[in-house]
């Protein structure tokens, strides 16, 4: 009897340890961010910064009232300028041999990084969108016409009108001597990058609305739909290879290695096959129960490096996955709000952008 | 268990092969003989689709999409007073008839009668009653369209939420007053946008995923950070102004999306917005709703 009750007594006790231990494992799985560290700030000059771009180990930035330079090694801004552009500044600056493009709604701009002067202004005579560098050439829409200008010159190559009262807001993509676009028109054209003349053209508003963010992977066109789609479509004569269904709208999907990667409000981030369409995996992000499980919603850029995926959620969260598995290998929590893009420099660091208009040099 | 099911998959897996092998074989010889027949039959339409590649079988619901919605059959009412009685039938959640059987209000929520055809189309008798539906128009975007697809905002936020606290009150009456810009807006509207927890507690401001068009871009291209902004409407970056979503349509708040999101449940109560918007059945009864909702 009594040695009954010792062993009931272990057992309880082995039982309550155990118990324990996966209480514990699953708090720390639960509140298991760790925070990130401000290792260096650099004030901008601005009040709202949008995403950075690369140009060589200098990070160009660009907000409301400048665009500049600065080396993630120095404690100072290499270079910055007042932009002037009407509205300000409301996309990524872009570069290409050396030339940068800064650009809002209304005007559109150039710059020699350390000059003050611009090379060029291109005023809209719409609405200006999202701009594409390509082979010496920047493609951008204003109002419903494709826009072709000479990078260095600013001089205009040609202009493609889609169906009027529609805009070309999305970059558009190109690949060797086509170039393509999505306007709102609902069609989905290929333009030869030398003249602006259509190759094809497809028309599948039923199907997407409309298409953003056109990404390349090889032959593969990798477009969201409007219609909370992500389809593959051949880059020879635009029929669709496949598409995936997300369940509900696609924001900022990002096209790397022959995967692409995006979010769904559904709560799955998924890693898609270029080529085919397959789903490599997924991985649930929310099950909206209110739990410290869920994540925040994506709308920054993913971004992938050194066989990682960084996703920066809007509840100031940086998640890093493995991009083979999706596995999640850090939840790390910025000690302040920050705007919604991240940008990698290698395995230690990465670059922010605070709500006050500072960047943020972080040790991750 | 696991080999029962397993073997049970297998025999239906079978079961589906031979039946569509037979359906092919059949109308293979249908599809020589009524070749250019634009009347033939479904099935021969079917298998000459099929012969000339037009099959595109596409995700989870291919078979829906594939053979019912995109023929338009007709949708017969027995099938949606099915769904109307079968449990996680748009969902998970109980049927809908559980809360909705009949036109008495004191047993049946907003008097709604789900269990019959006619009571389907009539909608909510409690006053102010109305139907929820038109027949023969498109019903993505009718009342019960939108209790099944939308998701109530901030996403995942409670059905046990009332609806009427001051702050959607605020919402409510500053578009039913013309939804202008003036100092009413200013003072007691605008800052609800933008203010964490200023409808739901523990729920982020709404400006946190809609606050501009521009790169990289808000949630469904949407501003709710200004008034012009809040105007000019949803997906207007790429539609154009004179094409996008407008989200209030002033004087007329159960008529504007910003509204009806802040304070219509998803269907069944408690769905959570990880489940499918564009569920099967949901598709189908919508269809059957555009088809004019026939009872026959």
């Amino acid at each position: 009897m009594i040695s009954l009750r010792r062993r009931q007594l272990l057992g309880l006790g082995l039982g309550l340890a155990t118990l324990g231990a996966v209480r514990y494992a699953h708090a720390r799985s639960e509140s298991g961010t760790a925070s990130l560290t401000i290792k260096r700030r650099w004030p901008t000059g601005n009040q709202r910064l949008f995403p950075v771009s690369r140009l060589d180990q200098a990070v160009l930035y660009a907000g409301e009232s400048t665009l500049g330079l600065i080396d993630p090694a120095a404690t100072q801004v290499l270079w910055s300028v007042p932009h002037e552009l009407p509205e300000g500044a409301v996309f990524r600056p872009r570069v290409q041999a050396g030339i940068v493009v800064c650009g809002g709604r209304r005007e559109i701009a150039a710059w020699q990084p350390g000059q003050n002067a611009p090379l060029w202004r291109y005023p809209a005579r719409l609405q200006i969108g999202t701009p594409l560098l390509h082979e010496g050439t920047v493609y951008f829409g204003d109002g419903h016409e494709l826009v072709a200008l000479d990078l260095e010159s600013g001089a205009p190559r040609w202009r493609f009108a889609a169906v009027a009262d529609t805009h070309i807001s999305y970059a558009p993509a190109a690949t060797g001597d086509t170039v393509f676009v999505g306007p709102g028109d609902g069609r989905l054209y290929a333009l030869a990058t030398t003249d602006g003349k259509p190759r094809w053209v497809v028309n599948r508003i039923r199907d997407w609305q409309y298409l953003r963010q056109l990404h390349l992977s090889g032959k593969v066109l990798v477009a969201g739909g409007y219609q909370e789609k992500l389809h593959g479509i051949d880059v020879a004569d635009g029929r669709e290879l496949w598409s995936f269904n997300a369940g509900n709208f696609i924001n900022s999907h990002h096209v790397a290695n022959g995967v692409a990667y995006l979010w769904s409000p559904m709560g799955w981030l998924y890693a898609i096959d270029a080529r085919t369409g397959a789903m490599r995996w997924r991985h649930r992000t929310n099950d909206y129960s209110g739990g410290s499980y869920n994540w925040g919603p994506l709308m920054a850029e993913l971004v992938t490096q050194d066989q990682r995926l960084y996703a920066l959620d809007l509840k100031n969260v940086l998640h890093i996955l493995d991009v083979t598995q999706g596995e999640e290998s850090a939840r790390l929590n910025l000690p302040e709000p920050v705007r919604p893009f991240v940008l990698p420099l290698d395995q230690r660091r990465a670059l922010f952008g605070a709500d006050n208009g500072d960047l943020l040099l972080a040790s991750l | 268990m696991k080999n029962t099911v397993t073997t049970l998959r297998r025999l239906a897996r079978l079961a589906f092969i031979g039946t569509l092998a037979t359906g092919l074989t059949a109308g293979t010889a249908f599809a020589d003989k009524d070749k250019d027949d634009k009347h033939g039959s479904l099935n021969k339409k079917w298998v000459k689709d099929l012969r000339e590649g037009k099959i595109k079988l596409e995700g989870d619901h291919a078979a829906v999409e594939t053979l019912i919605l995109a023929r338009n059959i007709p949708i017969p009412y027995t099938y949606i007073a099915t769904l109307m009685r079968t449990p996680n039938a748009f969902g998970q959640g109980p049927a809908c008839i559980v809360c909705h059987s009949s036109t008495d209000p004191r047993t049946s929520y907003r008097g709604m009668d789900l269990s019959t055809c006619k009571g389907i189309k009539n909608g909510v008798t409690e006053e102010p009653g109305y139907p929820v539906f038109t027949p023969g128009q498109p019903a993505g975007k009718s009342i019960l369209g939108r209790r099944l697809r939308n998701n109530r905002m901030p996403l995942g936020v409670s059905f046990n939420v009332s609806p009427d606290n001051a702050a959607y009150t605020a919402v409510k009456e500053w578009i039913a007053a013309g939804a202008k810009n003036d100092e009413n807006f200013k003072k007691h509207v605008q800052p609800l946008f933008k203010k964490d927890g200023a409808f739901v507690p523990d729920t982020p401001s709404c400006t946190t995923c809609h606050m501009s068009n521009q790169e990289p871009p808000s949630f469904h291209e949407l501003d709710l950070s200004t008034h012009a902004g809040i105007m000019l409407g949803a997906d207007s970056v790429a539609k154009g102004v004179a094409n996008a979503t407008k989200v209030v349509v002033p004087g007329k708040p159960e008529q504007s999306g910003l509204f009806q999101h802040l304070v219509e449940d998803r269907m069944p109560p408690g769905i959570s917005p990880t489940e499918d918007r564009s569920h099967p059945n949901t598709m189908i009864l919508l269809r059957w709703i555009e088809q004019g909702a026939l009872c026959d």
